[in-house]
């Protein structure tokens, strides 16, 4: 087998690694209008990793997948939505750093963002472990970048000092994890990896019980999960809004593919104790997000508040599982993949806006600084709206159907399964906190729309910043009428744990017996009018 | 049962307090025993050494904490080449194949390449601080 | 006889663990925290090094892993001193109680 074998199906992530060291080069020259080729450059790599994912398309069983990777359709998925979110994020921060600075900073994104993809190929722990490395390393950096006063300072020590424990929890957690399988390869076709650790369902032994709660007490970090959320409104308040609507997205991304490689490791058979704590992190995250969101008075802290809240609806799709139910998504993973890439454009188009104008000398981050936005601009006001209701999961935008197939994912739940009740439960917590969750984000836009102009506010930013903004909110809509194509593209995604939980096992689980079901209902479905 | 258990710890534990009783009764009898002399020369550091002559909270330039971290990094990826050239040597002396963990198998031709990119990009950051002016002392 | 087996190790780890948490609660200097983090990291190490010396087969997987950890633990290092070198341009101070400006 040549090494081309082995390098062409990882073209998107060398793009972005070569393109990343480029934009390193392009920022050191010395002028300024050479400076200016630096956003569009990196805009430029995204693009070409996107053609190339394309090109490529979906990893098929021929494909030949590097050592300690297992590139499938989640794979794809990924790239397809980090790399698409990505170039929005590159608009929104065009014009971001000090020009002296932008280079490293592209640089920093593209490394990220290459972090996300290689997370959802990981096939071995230490792989997994470095790619959310690559994914966290690089936005300390961005955020000590963004602004030059103490506050964005102040942000990085937070975030770093945490989130280096964070990760060294989280090492700690996967040596227990290698301590009870004996290897780090999490599957593999020959056995001996450790998905098949953990063949005989719940009875893991403490060693990797205790590893597991390590780990997700690692991830939860990244994904801002209470109680491991503390540091996410003021990292996100100190931040500057563009690179708040990153923080929003990136980690969590990258988090969230992470529980879903370790859980499929798991066959999604949670032994009981760490199905609760899972339980109650859903639960705490969702209310604790929206409860202290009611209190806040700056609208980046409500949406750092928020993006908590969302977290924690994630968790519900996340501990429903790819066990496929009748619902209109059949599967709770796919039902956070669809739920993640809508989050990630609606989160950055909230933020886009907040860095879109400055009221006085400052950025605009109260809610009295938006008010009077629909007078003096319109267009941004809608946009603002359109982002704002989706986060919401108000009926014309994506993020009701996101929000729509993670909670009918979790009631259509077997009666049969071990935890249905308990499901079923958290859901209609989720719901309830969605209702109790329109109240704030109602406040921004009645800021926007109602309320009389407090202070005078400038335009500020480019044309790019305004195209990411519209990019990011008129998905909203169409994403509402034609879901299906993403939806499709999530199910695909998902395809793949399905896949890798049968890997090992050589025995159909349960999810296949749901998934076996599903397939005769729709057939029956079609046969009727 | 629990006394069997830490049974053998028993002795490691019985030299821990002896040498901590010795150590009390050693500083005892030197309080008690020994002379009292005080005065600013026996109380300066150096008692019959050179005069002091400043602080020891003296501000270091933040230019040292640089050229640290960058020798830091550098010095630390050494530690990738040790194992790649044990592997290699195994490679490219009996011609067999590595096993990766991954259970495929590599041949010299692979780990030459890995170790390949490596390098390139360690050199790419030692040009890059290059051209940044990390180098520069003033 | 007393011979050292797996326990032993995981037990030192677990001392490491807690010393390592109660360096980053307990210490107020940016620096004394980092100390902290690269505890906590090394008791990963430990844990690796000594799963892999008492697996039964298998690969080196365990100090491949801390070999990365270490490095990991070397570029944190880095990006800590630049933030706090950042910090200090700022605040004139790596004592991290007086970043408090963000609250609420």
């Amino acid at each position: 087998m040549s090494l081309g074998d082995y390098l062409i199906p990882l073209a998107p992530e060398f793009i972005m690694l070569i393109g990343a060291c480029a934009a390193l080069i392009v920022g050191l020259t010395q002028t300024d209008d050479r400076r200016q080729f630096v956003s569009p450059f990196a805009l430029l790599v995204v693009l070409a990793a996107l053609v190339a994912t394309v090109w490529l398309g979906s990893p098929t069983a021929e494909t030949v997948s590097p050592p300690g990777l297992w590139l499938t359709s989640l794979t794809y998925f990924a790239r397809l939505i980090t790399l698409v979110i990505g170039a929005l994020i590159v608009l929104v921060n065009w014009h971001q750093p000090v020009a002296e600075e932008r280079g490293e900073y592209m640089a920093m994104l593209l490394l990220s963002l290459l972090g996300i993809t290689l997370t959802a190929s990981a096939n071995d722990l230490i792989v997994l472990f470095f790619a959310i490395e690559l994914v966290s390393v690089p936005t300390y950096v961005i955020i000590a970048l963004s602004r030059t006063d103490s506050r964005a300072s102040e942000a990085a020590v937070k975030y770093f000092f945490l989130g280096a424990m964070a990760a060294a929890i989280l090492a700690y957690g996967m040596s227990f994890l290698y301590g009870a399988a004996g290897t780090t390869t999490l599957f593999s076709l020959t056995g001996g990896a450790v998905a098949s650790l953990w063949q005989n369902g719940a009875d893991l032994g403490p060693q990797a019980i205790i590893g597991l709660l390590l780990v997700f007490g690692g991830l939860a970090f990244k994904v801002a999960a209470v109680p491991f959320h503390v540091y996410a409104p003021d990292v996100y308040e100190g931040a500057a809004s563009p690179v708040t609507g990153l923080l929003g997205f990136v980690p969590k991304f990258a988090g969230f593919l992470a529980l879903i490689k370790v859980l499929s490791a798991l066959n999604w058979e949670l032994p009981t104790e760490v199905f609760w704590v899972l339980w109650l992190m859903a639960a705490a995250t969702m209310t604790l997000g929206n409860a202290l969101a009611l209190l806040q008075t700056s609208a980046k802290r409500i949406l750092a508040y928020s993006s908590i809240a969302h977290t924690g609806y994630m968790l519900v799709a996340l501990l429903v599982g790819p066990v496929a139910g009748s619902g209109p998504m059949h599967d709770g993973v796919a039902a956070l993949l669809f739920y993640m890439a809508v989050y990630g454009a609606m989160n950055l188009g909230a933020f886009a806006l907040l860095s879109a104008f400055r009221s006085g000398d400052r950025d605009t981050e109260t809610l009295d600084d938006l008010a009077g936005l629909a007078r003096r601009a319109p267009m941004a006001a809608l946009a603002l709206a359109v982002c704002v209701f989706s986060l919401m999961g108000f009926p014309p935008t994506a993020g009701f159907l996101g929000k729509l197939y993670i909670f009918s994912s979790a009631f259509s739940l077997d009666a049969a399964h071990p935890y249905h009740g308990a499901m079923v439960a958290l859901a209609i917590i989720g719901v309830l906190n969605s209702a109790v969750g329109a109240a704030y984000y109602l406040r921004i836009v009645a800021a926007a729309y109602v309320r009389e102009e407090v202070q005078e506010a400038k335009p500020t930013g480019g044309m790019p910043l305004r195209w990411g903004l519209a990019l990011c909110a008129i998905p909203m809509l169409v994403f509402f009428a034609w879901p299906s194509r993403l939806a499709g593209e999530a199910r695909d995604a998902t395809a793949s744990v399905h896949q890798s939980i049968r890997a090992d096992q050589g025995k159909v689980t349960a999810a296949e017996h749901g998934q076996a079901d599903l397939a005769s209902r729709d057939v029956i479905g079609s046969d009727t009018p | 049962m629990l006394l069997a258990s830490i049974e053998p710890y028993i002795a490691i534990g019985a030299t821990v307090l002896v040498v901590a009783i010795i150590v009390v009764i050693m500083l005892i009898i030197a309080h008690v025993v020994g002379p009292k002399r005080r005065g600013p020369v026996k109380d300066s550091a150096y008692e019959s050494g050179m005069p002091i002559v400043m602080d020891t909270e003296r501000r270091f330039n933040v230019r040292f904490y640089v050229v640290a971290v960058l020798f830091l990094l550098f010095d630390v990826e050494i530690i990738f080449m040790w194992p790649w050239v044990l592997s290699f040597y195994h490679a490219a002396t009996t011609g067999q194949t590595v096993e990766l963990a991954s259970g495929e198998l590599a041949g010299k031709g692979f780990l030459l390449f890995g170790m390949g990119m490596f390098f390139v990009l360690l050199v790419f950051g030692l040009l890059y601080e290059w051209k940044k002016g990390a180098f520069k002392w003033d | 006889m007393l011979s050292i087996g797996l326990t032993h190790y995981l037990v030192v780890a677990a001392v490491l663990l807690c010393t390592g948490l109660f360096t980053i609660m307990t210490k107020r200097n940016a620096i004394g925290i980092l100390i902290g983090v690269e505890l906590l990291l090394n008791a990963a190490n430990v844990n690796l090094v000594a799963f892999d010396r008492f697996r039964e087969g298998g690969l080196f997987d365990g100090q491949i892993m801390a070999l990365f950890i270490i490095v990991l633990a070397a570029a944190e290092a880095a990006i800590a001193v630049g933030i706090c070198i950042n910090v200090y341009k700022n605040l004139a101070t790596v004592d991290v109680d007086s970043a408090r400006q963000l609250q609420g």
